[in-house]
């Protein structure tokens, strides 16, 4: 009687010669590398791309003149493209990677079928999902539940423009950047709030209200969070930030010294963390969606591509929220140079890498907590994340000015002997008041809601 | 029906407050993810908060009791299966006692035992299924699995006892179907080992989680009076701190000679019934355990015919579910057939309370109160 033995164990074949495959084409690329310029790197494939685009621009003029020039066109189209392509994939390879994260929470397989273990069932999805019938409910305001799905698609499109993959590879360097990003937050919720109206559905439009009181009351500690940011680096453009973490300073301000943002806002990360898990309509706060008290909440009523839309822009609005993040706390791209991959592609490995983390995180949180009611919602965000963020932004106001103060003595019309020490004194003075703040908030957090709150 | 106002006004009259412009009427089931079955509410709703609770019951029905006046005594067991679905041990057992005390039968102590030992079994499978549930219900997916986990093991266990996953049909007129073999009683021995840990890991998972805590602590808080009022048995009624329970007031089976704890907590709200349920668990374990060590031997079933007729005469007695107090009344003219056969379900009578503790909550703790109930329907309408 052998109990829950369900797996055939066999010799995997197929993963074997997959394996050998994969290895002797890296170990093929390689002797070719090798052979073809003599030392150990992929900068000679770049190389050869960029001599690609260098001759296209030679022949069919280049950046700058007051035509634009075809290689121009080309190079816009082909970058978006390649977001475009990227960002679908990610889309629906997040999908596979959440349910893969979760099922390893729960000691469970995943899915497994479609393809060497379930590679291919993002795909598989999508196409079912191509194949079934759009039905619109009988009543519903046919517009509006055709509009919906784009709306909610298009700004997390729009917002794959600021993602920095990697050093020299972000697409636009918008200078209103984290503006823009902010911005376009509030889009996708609208299209969310027409979706919900348009359904013609009591739950649908329940979930409407209840996803715009949650985006009114998040954007608040938000703006506060991004505003210390723009204090620390001096600067609203995405690159500048993260130029202000790796080298210190930038054209327009900074902190003198290299640090992750991190470290001097770390109550200002987990506040932005938690308000963009709300604004995602995450596990804790997926209220909009509730599924067990609101059916679907706000796409009860979509059937086939159409909800596959919405589907897709979470994942994305998932992606674009976690490229923020690690941008603007835990340095964007910056980290040490790996061996064999040239600066560029090591950037983006580190890019990779802090993204998934904070991915990874926000699907831990969906494996780990359920989800908030509503008064709680509203509670926690304007009872505790607002207050905390607001004095955070003073902090770090306080702190910087005493930075600016250490850096630029001469400017200031109060002579210190010895700035340094000044300084620095103030530093660790404020420090000690921002984890007291944290203590005493944390310590009202620890007990349960109903005692704090009644 | 396009109206609900149509209904209460003609079905049910009970229109409870005036009709005002910001509210409306809300639809919940019968298809709804987790009414848990076919089961319709109503509600009356000002923005989140709950005004007016109509429950609408019947979606389920399908005359178990008329059923069994057509057919034999044996023929009406496997019917009981068939109403409350997750606990169906303690159905058998409750249709098998009065016609016992009717026929004067001597049930070996054997048997009375395996009884306990599938009863207990049972309820543990029932009240994992609780636990799962009230998670989904709050949101959370993990608790469902760790609970499944276990569940599937119960389960697998039942199977090898009796033949059967859901519907057992164990337990019959004298004694129970099946004997227990060693290598069964083995499995037994390891699910108990196993299941140890995986019992701190749940505690742990719903305690240690700020959030759960918040979500059930003060939902739906009742007090002893209200649920007597309403005939509320079994962990609901434990939960507010009334000690009642079958099996220590009227012992059934072998129950008396079982030593056990009678789970009780004082709040009457969610997670009062949370707690007492998750306990209860850890006690069915224990009396699994002394059924194991102390199996006495003997027959397992006292042999009786299939077609019997037991004396006229009628009897009312009742046995303690996972659910409640599950009474049985039944009426016996002398002939093959029963006469009358009747059903105090449990979750109906639990049901009752429900609108009075929905009133002036939010629709998410619609849910929560309502899961923690743990309604079965298949008994609620039978």
């Amino acid at each position: 009687m052998k109990l829950l033995e369900w797996r055939v164990r066999k010799v995997p074949v197929g993963k074997i010669s997959l394996i050998l495959g994969i290895l002797a084409f890296v170990l093929f690329s390689a002797w070719k590398i090798w052979a073809l310029t003599g030392y150990w790197s992929l900068e000679p494939a770049f190389d050869s791309l960029r001599n690609l685009f260098l001759i296209l621009r030679d022949k069919f003029g280049g950046p700058g003149e007051p035509p634009m020039g075809l290689y121009n066109t080309l190079i816009i189209v082909l970058k978006l493209l390649g977001i475009l392509v990227v960002l679908l994939l990610i889309g629906a390879y997040s999908t596979l990677m959440e349910r893969k994260i979760l099922a390893f929470m729960q000691d469970r397989l995943g899915p497994t079928r479609v393809g060497p273990r379930g590679i291919l069932q993002p795909i598989a999805d999508g196409l079912k999902l191509l194949q079934k019938e759009c039905i619109v409910p009988l009543g519903a305001d046919g517009n509006f539940h055709y509009l919906a799905p784009v709306i909610c698609f298009i700004p997390a499109l729009m917002g794959a423009v600021l993602i920095p993959f990697g050093k020299g590879l972000m697409p636009v360097d918008l200078n209103v950047g984290i503006l823009y990003f902010f911005a376009l937050g509030a889009f996708g919720e609208l299209g969310i709030f027409l979706a919900a109206w348009g359904s013609n559905n009591k739950y649908s439009a329940i979930a409407g209200f209840r996803a715009v009181a949650q985006l009114v009351s998040y954007e608040i500690p938000m703006a506060f969070c991004i505003m210390s940011i723009v204090l620390l680096s001096g600067s609203l453009k995405i690159g500048e930030i993260i130029n202000a973490q790796i080298e210190g300073a930038t054209a327009y301000g900074g902190l003198g010294f290299p640090i992750w943002f991190i470290v001097p806002q770390f109550l200002g990360f987990l506040i932005f963390f938690l308000s963009a898990v709300a604004e995602t309509n995450r596990t804790p706060f997926d209220l909009a969606e509730a599924e067990s008290e609101l059916v679907s909440g706000f796409h009860t009523e979509y059937t086939g591509l159409r909800w596959a839309f919405f589907f897709l822009a979470e994942y994305v609005n998932i992606f674009i929220g976690a490229s923020i993040i690690t941008a603007m706390y835990l340095g964007g791209y910056a980290g040490p140079e790996l061996p064999f991959l040239g600066e560029t592609l090591s950037s983006v490995v580190w890019f990779c890498l802090k993204v998934f983390s904070i991915f990874f995180i926000i699907v831990w949180l969906r494996g780990t907590l359920p989800r908030l009611r509503v008064d709680q919602l509203m509670m926690l965000c304007w009872k505790r994340l607002i207050p905390i963020a607001m004095a955070n932004f003073l902090l770090t106001g306080i702190f910087v000015f005493a930075n600016t103060v250490r850096l630029t003595p001469q400017l200031w019309p109060v002579h210190l002997e010895n700035s340094a020490y000044t300084s620095i004194a103030a530093i660790v003075f404020i420090l000690i008041i921002m984890f007291g703040l944290a203590w005493f908030f944390a310590k009202d957090l620890l007990k349960p809601m109903k005692e704090r709150d009644v | 029906m396009s109206d609900p106002k149509d209904f209460l006004t003609t079905q049910t009259g009970t229109l409870l407050e005036k009709e005002s412009e910001d509210r409306f009427w809300l639809n919940m089931g019968p298809q709804h993810p987790s009414t848990h079955g076919v089961f319709r509410i109503l509600l009356e709703t000002e923005g989140e908060i709950v005004k007016n609770v109509v429950p609408i019951i019947g979606y389920l029905h399908r005359g178990v009791e008329k059923i069994s006046e057509n057919r034999e005594w044996m023929g009406a067991l496997p019917l009981t299966d068939r109403m409350d679905y997750l606990g169906a041990m303690s159905n058998n057992m409750a249709l098998t006692l009065p016609v016992e005390e009717l026929m004067e039968l001597e049930v070996p102590r054997r048997a009375q035992w395996l009884r306990v030992l599938a009863l207990e079994t049972n309820r543990l499978a029932s009240h994992l299924l609780f636990y799962g549930t009230l998670g989904l219900d709050l949101g959370a997916l993990t608790p469902f699995f760790f609970a499944f986990r276990q569940r599937e093991i119960a389960q697998y266990l039942l199977e090898l006892l009796s033949g059967q996953r859901i519907t057992f049909n164990y337990i019959r007129y004298g004694g129970v179907r099946l004997d227990i073999t060693t290598p069964i009683e083995r499995e037994f021995r390891k699910f108990i080992t196993g299941f140890r840990p995986a019992y701190e890991e749940m505690w742990n998972l719903v305690e240690g989680n700020e959030i759960f805590r918040t979500r059930i602590i003060g939902v739906g808080e009742s007090t002893p009076e209200l649920l007597i009022k309403h005939g509320v048995t079994g962990p609901i009624l434990r939960a507010s701190g009334v000690k009642r329970d079958l099996r220590k007031d009227r012992p059934f089976a072998a129950y008396d000679e079982f030593d056990f704890d009678v789970i009780t907590h004082d709040k009457g709200d969610t997670y009062s019934r949370w707690y007492c349920r998750y306990k209860e668990m850890g006690e069915s374990l224990k009396i699994i355990e002394q059924c194991l060590d102390g199996m006495p031997d003997g027959p397992h079933i006292k042999k009786m015919p299939f077609f019997f007729k037991p004396p006229p005469g009628e009897i009312y007695s009742v046995t303690d579910t996972p659910r409640g107090d599950l009474g049985v009344y039944i009426v016996s003219d002398g002939s093959r057939f029963p006469y009358r056969v009747r059903y105090r379900a449990p979750s109906f009578c639990n049901l009752s309370v429900l609108s009075e503790l929905l009133y002036g909550t939010g629709i998410g703790d619609v849910i929560a109160i309502l899961g923690s109930f743990d309604p079965v329907f298949g008994e609620v309408d039978r």
